[in-house]
């Protein structure tokens, strides 16, 4: 008698497509039963995941995108969560050079959405006692902590305008992805039901950008000041502070 | 301070030998917002594995007036791959939080060497099957510090390696593993079409007392090489044949947490619950219903 493994794999191999003599083993409609779940389920759970590329593609379109990605990509966890996890990087190789390669930018930005979405909550408010208690002088050395339910997002798509829309209609149509005239920045921000998009200016990105990496004041307000010497790291924080991106000094 | 919000649970609200619903994420809204008269609902755990944010605010308030069970679609029980410990530790994580009166997985496996199908397949009926799930359950139960129930699938396909059938398994695998059965009647069903048993003979079979929840659904009826095919689709009402299939298993085992699972092409809120106050009625259930 084979083992469990073996007859487990070979049932496997069929459902998946791999293996035509194994498939050939079984009665196909009934195969075909486990294979359309598989597919149907992992596609749906993209859908829910990606409503705007979902959207931009066509139904269809996105169906079969899925279920190629699903045959290219394996999923290795019981979990249909993470089964998005790598859509942006297949998009990259699959799109790349094609005129579909910005959905590739709107499959990040909706990975970002989801990640924001089930990331961990913040108990503590920024301890304002705490950072006045410093000498001014070590300031710039402080390091910050950030809401775990923030993502930034930098493309050449106007995602703003249209995640804007697609919320606005619930729908969206497909239309070109025009290449904005500049980039843009943009914040992702956990809100109480779904997320919030906060514009930034590209000092203001990379001022966030670099605290969220773990980099200290200093270095933050240098690589802002790079691109805006006007920039007043002051109101900065305190805007941040404020909107409960950064919730505290980090240890 | 970074963390996930443990909040301090009210009392564990029961879930009684009533019928309950599936509570999926298109009724989250109007079912916060009216806050329906029925005793328990089950949401299927992985939807919950969040860190934090809605789904765990959701939970947390639905918890309070409602008896939760969970259920799990993703733990690969039956795989010969080691259970995954990200998966087991998220599910101890959402148990530990919930604290849900039933948790609850499948007799099924999806996963050879690492690689899912994102589907549940049905065990082969062997002893080494047999050994190999019990001790997997006891491996969760172990790890989760409770007992789980496990589901029968409906399945389309047997091995020939079968030397047992899925109901001799089933009771031998919650005598062996000491986990509780959830006996999906609409799988028996199914099942019994495809594969040409007595749907009656099965029911029989099952210990009562190992019984603690049953589940109906829809499924949907195709035309195959042999003839008729049905498939658990969850997107319909139940079948009345089905609901003729309840009526002699609660005859059986006396009222019974009874689950409506419907999971695409969901219908109104009050079409689930009125799918629910049926299933009460057949049981008898006439006390009253928690406010």
């Amino acid at each position: 008698m084979r083992a469990l493994r073996d007859t487990q794999a070979d049932l496997l191999a069929a459902v998946l497509g791999r293996d035509p003599a194994q498939a050939a083993r079984w009665p196909r409609h009934r195969l075909a039963v486990y294979r359309n779940n598989a597919r149907e389920n992992f596609a749906a759970a993209l859908e829910a995941a990606f409503p705007l590329l979902h959207g931009l593609m066509g139904h269809d379109e996105f169906r079969a995108m899925a279920w190629t990605f699903q045959k290219n990509c394996l999923p290795r966890s019981g979990n249909l969560f993470y089964c998005g996890a790598g859509l942006t990087d297949f998009l990259a190789a699959r799109l790349a050079k094609t005129l579909d390669e910005p959905l590739t930018d709107v499959a990040r930005f909706e990975w970002l959405i989801q990640e924001a979405l089930v990331a961990a909550d913040e108990l503590a408010h920024f301890d304002f006692g705490k950072l006045a208690a410093l000498p001014q002088a070590q300031h710039g050395s402080l390091r910050f902590r950030c809401h775990p339910a923030t993502r930034l997002y930098l493309s050449t798509l106007p995602i703003f305008t249209v995640w804007r829309d697609y919320q606005h209609r619930g729908t969206v149509t497909r239309t070109p992805m025009n290449v904005a005239a500049g980039t843009e920045a943009l914040l992702i921000q956990r809100a109480r039901d779904g997320v919030e998009l906060h514009r930034l200016q590209p000092a203001e990105f990379c001022f966030l950008d670099t605290l969220m990496r773990g980099e200290c004041l200093e270095a933050a307000i240098d690589n802002a000041s790079a691109g805006d010497t006007s920039l007043d790291p002051g109101t900065l924080l305190s805007r941040w502070v404020s909107a409960g991106v950064i919730t505290g000094l980090a240890d | 301070m970074t963390a996930t919000s443990i909040s301090m649970p009210s009392a564990v609200q029961p879930v009684p030998a009533q019928a309950g619903i599936g509570l999926r994420t298109a009724h989250h809204r109007e079912f916060l917002a009216r806050q329906p008269r029925i005793p328990w609902v089950e949401v299927h755990s992985e939807n919950f594995f969040a860190d934090g944010g809605r789904q765990i605010e959701l939970i947390d308030a639905v918890r309070c007036n409602y008896g939760i069970s969970l259920h799990g679609v993703g733990l690969s029980i039956g795989s010969t791959d080691p259970l995954s410990n990200l998966h087991l530790q998220n599910l101890k994580r959402l148990v530990d939080r919930v604290q849900p009166a039933l948790v609850s997985e499948h007799l099924s496996w999806s996963s050879v060497d690492g690689v899912f199908t994102n589907d549940l397949l049905p065990m082969p009926h062997t002893g080494e099957a047999l050994r190999h799930f019990s001790a997997r359950v006891s491996q969760v139960q172990d790890f989760l510090q409770r007992q789980i129930l496990i589901e029968n699938v409906s399945s389309y396909l047997h091995f020939p390696e079968d030397t047992m059938t899925e109901w001799q398994f089933l009771a031998e695998l919650a005598q062996h593993s000491g986990c509780g059965i959830l006996l999906d009647v609409n799988n028996v069903y199914v099942s019994a079409i495809n594969h040409s048993f007595d749907a009656d003979a099965y029911i029989a079979a099952i210990p009562v007392a190992l019984v603690q929840e049953i589940h109906l659904a829809g499924h949907t009826a195709v035309s195959d090489e042999d003839g008729t095919l049905l498939i658990d689709t969850h997107n319909a009402p139940v079948a009345e044949p089905v609901w003729d299939l309840y009526r002699r298993t609660i005859a059986r085992t006396g009222p019974l947490p009874t689950l409506i699972e419907w999971d695409s092409q969901l219908p109104a809120l009050d079409r689930l619950i009125a799918e629910a106050q049926r299933a009460d009625a057949i049981a008898g259930v006439r006390h009253a219903r928690v406010a």
